[in-house]
Formats: C-alpha cells, sequence, structure tokens
C-alpha cells in the first residue's frame, strides 16, 4: 500500500506544483486578453 | 333661397379649399409612399439614425458570424454570436450528457449481472501460499497514480456535466458554483499527475501489451470468465488487459492532448475547433468512464487475489498458474537466480 500513498501524495505534489507553474507564467485568460485599457477581472 | 345660399357660402368656400388642400397633399404623398413600398421590398426602411438596412438583415449578419471592429486584445470578442456554438452546445447536453450516462448505467447493470450470474472469479485450486511478485514498486506507483487522478478527474468532470441537474438542485446555485469553480481547478492541475502516470505506465508495459502467441487462445475461450472452464493461458498480460491498456493509452492520450487546448484554448485553434475540442473530449471520457467501470470491478470484487497484485505487489501462485501461466512459467525459469518469491507462510510480502 505504501505505492497507493506515495502516488497519491505525488498527485498532490504535481497538481500544486502545476498551480503555482501556470499561475506564475501568465496564461491565464485576464493576463492574455487585457491590456492597459481593458480590465478583464 | 339666395339667403341661404349666402349663408353657407363659407361654408361652401371652406370645404372648396379643404379639397383643394387635400388634392395637393394627395399629389404630394403619392410618390412618396410609392418609394417607400419600394424601398420595404428591398429590405430598406427609411430614417437615417438607424441606417437604411432593415433589422432582419443585420441580424442575419450578426447570426452568420459577422465580425465588427473592436480595440481589446481579444479579437475573437469582434464576433457578437458565434453560431455554431449552439451546434456545441446540443451536442454537449443531448448526446454526450444523455448516451454518455446511459453507457454508463448500461456497463454498470452489466457488471452487476455478470456478478450476480457467474459470481466472482475464484481460484480453481486454493491459495498455495507462495507468493510471486507481479508488479514492482515503480509499477504499483505509476498504476496509483493514473488511476488515482482519473478518479479525480472523472468526478470533477461529471460535475461539470451533470452538476447542475443533480447537485445544484439539492445544495443550491451558490454553494453549487463554489464547488464547481473549486473543482474545475482541480481538473486542470490534477490532469497533470495523469498525464504524468499514463506516461510511466506506457512505458514500463508497453513491451508486455504487444499482440502475443496467447492472445488469439485467449479470445477464443472468453478469456475463461464466461464459463467456469479452464482458464486459457496468458504472458503477463492477457488480451482483456492489453484491450484496457491500450483502450487506456489511446483514450487517456487523447483525453490529454484534448485538455491542454481547453487549458491553453486558442493558442493552436479558433472558437469552431475549440467547440470540437471540448465535444471530442467529453465523449472520450465518457468511453474510458465506462471501461473502468469493468476494470474496477474486475480488478477488486470480481476477481479473486486480483487486488492484491496492485497493492502488496504479490499475487498467490495459484493464481498465477490460473491466469497468467505462461508468464508464471517464466518466472520460475527465472527463480533460482532471481529472488523475487517470498517463502510460504511469510505474513504479507516485502513489497517495497
Amino acid at each position: 500500500m505504501k505505492a497507493m500513498g506515495t502516488a497519491f501524495a505525488a498527485i498532490i505534489v504535481i497538481a500544486v506544483g502545476a498551480a503555482v507553474v501556470l499561475n506564475s507564467v501568465g496564461v491565464s485568460s485576464a493576463e492574455r486578453y487585457a491590456s492597459a485599457a481593458v480590465r478583464l477581472n | 333661397m339666395s339667403r341661404i345660399r349666402e349663408r353657407w357660402r363659407p361654408a361652401r368656400l371652406t370645404c372648396a379649399l379643404l379639397a383643394v388642400c387635400f388634392a395637393f397633399a394627395l399629389a404630394a404623398a403619392v410618390p412618396l409612399l410609392q418609394r417607400s413600398a419600394s424601398a420595404q421590398t428591398e429590405g430598406r426602411v427609411p430614417g437615417n439614425a438607424s441606417g437604411n438596412v432593415s433589422d432582419a438583415e443585420i441580424w442575419r449578419q450578426v447570426r452568420q458570424g459577422v465580425a465588427g471592429s473592436i480595440t481589446i486584445p481579444d479579437t475573437k470578442a469582434a464576433v457578437l454570436a458565434q453560431s455554431e456554438g449552439d451546434n456545441w452546445r446540443s451536442w454537449r447536453n443531448g448526446p454526450i450528457a444523455v448516451v454518455g450516462a446511459v453507457a454508463f448505467w448500461v456497463m454498470f447493470f452489466v457488471v452487476l449481472s455478470f456478478h450476480n450470474i457467474r459470481g466472482p472469479v475464484r481460484l480453481s485450486h486454493g491459495r498455495s501460499g507462495r507468493k510471486v511478485l507481479r508488479f514492482s514498486f515503480i509499477e504499483r506507483f505509476a498504476h496509483w497514480l493514473t488511476a488515482g487522478s482519473f478518479v479525480v478527474l472523472a468526478i470533477t468532470g461529471v460535475n461539470m456535466i451533470y452538476g447542475r441537474f443533480l447537485i445544484m438542485p439539492i445544495i443550491g446555485r451558490d454553494l453549487f458554483a463554489t464547488l464547481t469553480q473549486f473543482g474545475k481547478y482541480i481538473h486542470n492541475y490534477v490532469a497533470f499527475a495523469f498525464m504524468a502516470g499514463l506516461v510511466l505506465i506506457f512505458f514500463l508495459w508497453v513491451r508486455d501489451n504487444l499482440w502475443d502467441r496467447y492472445d488469439w487462445g485467449w479470445i477464443k475461450k472468453g478469456g475463461g470468465l464466461l464459463f467456469k472452464t479452464e482458464h486459457p493461458p496468458a504472458a503477463k498480460f492477457n488480451f482483456g488487459q492489453k484491450t484496457m491498456f491500450w483502450a487506456v493509452i489511446i483514450g487517456g492520450t487523447i483525453l490529454s492532448l484534448t485538455g491542454l487546448n481547453l487549458l491553453f484554448p486558442f493558442v493552436f485553434f479558433d472558437m469552431q475547433q475549440m467547440q470540437w475540442i471540448q465535444a471530442i473530449h467529453g465523449t472520450v471520457s465518457q468511453v474510458v468512464c465506462m471501461l473502468m467501470v469493468a476494470h474496477i470491478y474486475i480488478g477488486t470484487v470480481g476477481m479473486e487475489e486480483a487486488f492484491t497484485s496492485m497493492s502488496t505487489g504479490y499475487v498467490d501462485e495459484n493464481w498465477a498458474k490460473d491466469h497468467h501461466k505462461a508468464w508464471l512459467e517464466e518466472i520460475e525459469a527465472e527463480r533460482a537466480k532471481d529472488a523475487r518469491t517470498v517463502p510460504a507462510g511469510v505474513p504479507g510480502a516485502p513489497a517495497e
């Protein structure tokens, strides 16, 4: 069962890592489609 | 008589004056009426405020996706109405939702019927007490990485299609909106764990999932699952497991590629193509969910000893003899030089 527990922990780590990376690279709709004159929030 | 005429003279003059005015007005109005009627037959209406094109023509062009002029970075916003979206919405809320749900429950009742009629697949000769390592730590890790993330993706994905019909009436709009938004974020980020698991299981198991000489015999005997007869021999994976493997690899790859396009929208595809991407993503996910019902059943209550292969990594030697005889023979041939076996009587197994 250690493999199962490790895998489930890895899912959380990968998901949190993905969230941090994606939020830091600026690919959200608000950032891609906004300009100085347009705010999408 | 002349007095009477004299009395009505102003009235006659007034009537004559009115008649002349009416005649002039009529003469002036006839060309105007003719021009207006002509303009309407050409789809034009008078007036400068709203232009001289009829509303019907304007809205026809809007429905056909005519683009206007905008100054914001999102150029898609220039299109006021994208009518292909109606087709996508009807596909998503129609066949994908309805057929997907029906297919899932049909599979569920097929499995339930199999369980009630055929019963779980038991060991032919009971447990031997000798254990054989079937899956290493990394193999089990890869399986649970894929399986665990898939379950999360399935639950959050199913909520996106059916939640508003099943859950929202119970918990209310506000709570449902919050949960669904949170679930969407989870869906987006857990997807990367699923993709990692998919890559791992592909490289770990692809060699054992190619067609081999045992597969045709397995197919002819229905895998020994339908009737309580002798199980056909198989290598590490039988044809049924290979089918599941390739369904997961192909289905998972399609889900990953379409999912990435949904996660980074409009990078490679336009609006209509994105709708196709979403329809493919939803359809394939329903198919994979349906297959997983059978996989989870046979891997848990449907087959004795099957779950231990993925929990501890070890299976009883008699189980291997029943279901994967060719694979066991390979293991036995290596037994002398490979310390894969655990002596009988040892509780559990040193899986890790």
